[in-house]
């Protein structure tokens, strides 16, 4: 998936892989994140995008989706 | 995009005039114009640059998403929402927010609806350098 900002920044790539055989939700996504990413345990907040629009943490994964990281937001 | 939206995510200098001009129709009499600017400080901080960057695809979807829910909300005759990527000095422009209508007075909770949506959703960065280092803002607590 997609990384930006921070997450970027430290991780120092610009995607994450992760691999799941099982369907997976947004939520359970977010969790494992927190474990395989340290710096996202730091940030205030942090959200998942799936294709381009934020996903709910109900929200089920599926293969092709475009997933992104979205760190707290600054544009403006 | 609707023909009276324009969302534009630029490498290059903003030109308030020129946005301003694209939403001012001879239909409108009002048009409000917000501008944003690099600030030379942060809280006590002395601030030398502002860093912003951006998913690039939402980032114009979500500022679109925007516009429709203003023009629709506050009977806008178009909106115009432009912002910056790269490196910005003091005073220089990442933000341009334009709005028209022919009567000014929803003009001015319109452009205020828009810049306050803008900061809580767009997916655009800013990373702030000053003498100490540099942070990304709001990141961590």
């Amino acid at each position: 998936m997609r990384l930006f900002g921070i997450v970027r920044e430290k991780e120092g790539v610009d995607f994450h892989k992760v691999v799941s055989n099982d369907p997976i939700t947004v939520g359970e996504l977010r969790v494992v994140l927190e474990k395989e990413i340290p710096v996202i345990s730091k940030l205030n907040h942090f959200l998942l995008a799936v294709n381009e629009e934020y996903g709910d943490d109900s929200l089920i994964l599926k293969e092709g989706d475009d997933i992104a990281i979205i760190p707290p937001v600054s544009g403006g | 995009m609707q023909e009276n939206i324009q969302v534009i995510l630029s490498e290059k200098n903003l030109d308030p005039e020129r946005v301003r001009q694209w939403v001012a129709l001879d239909t409108t009499g009002a048009q409000v114009l917000f501008v944003g600017t690099v600030r030379n400080h942060s809280g006590s901080k002395s601030i030398e640059k502002l860093e912003f960057s951006a998913y690039d695809p939402m980032a114009i979807k979500e500022m679109e998403k925007i516009a429709f829910m203003a023009i629709k909300q506050y009977e806008l005759t178009r909106v115009a929402i432009h912002h910056r990527k790269g490196t910005l000095g003091i005073g220089e422009i990442p933000v341009v927010i334009a709005v028209s209508a022919p009567h000014r007075e929803r003009c001015f909770d319109a452009c205020s609806y828009i810049i306050d949506m803008l900061k809580q959703t767009v997916p655009i960065w800013k990373k702030e350098f000053s003498e100490d280092g540099s942070i990304w803002v709001s990141a961590t607590p």
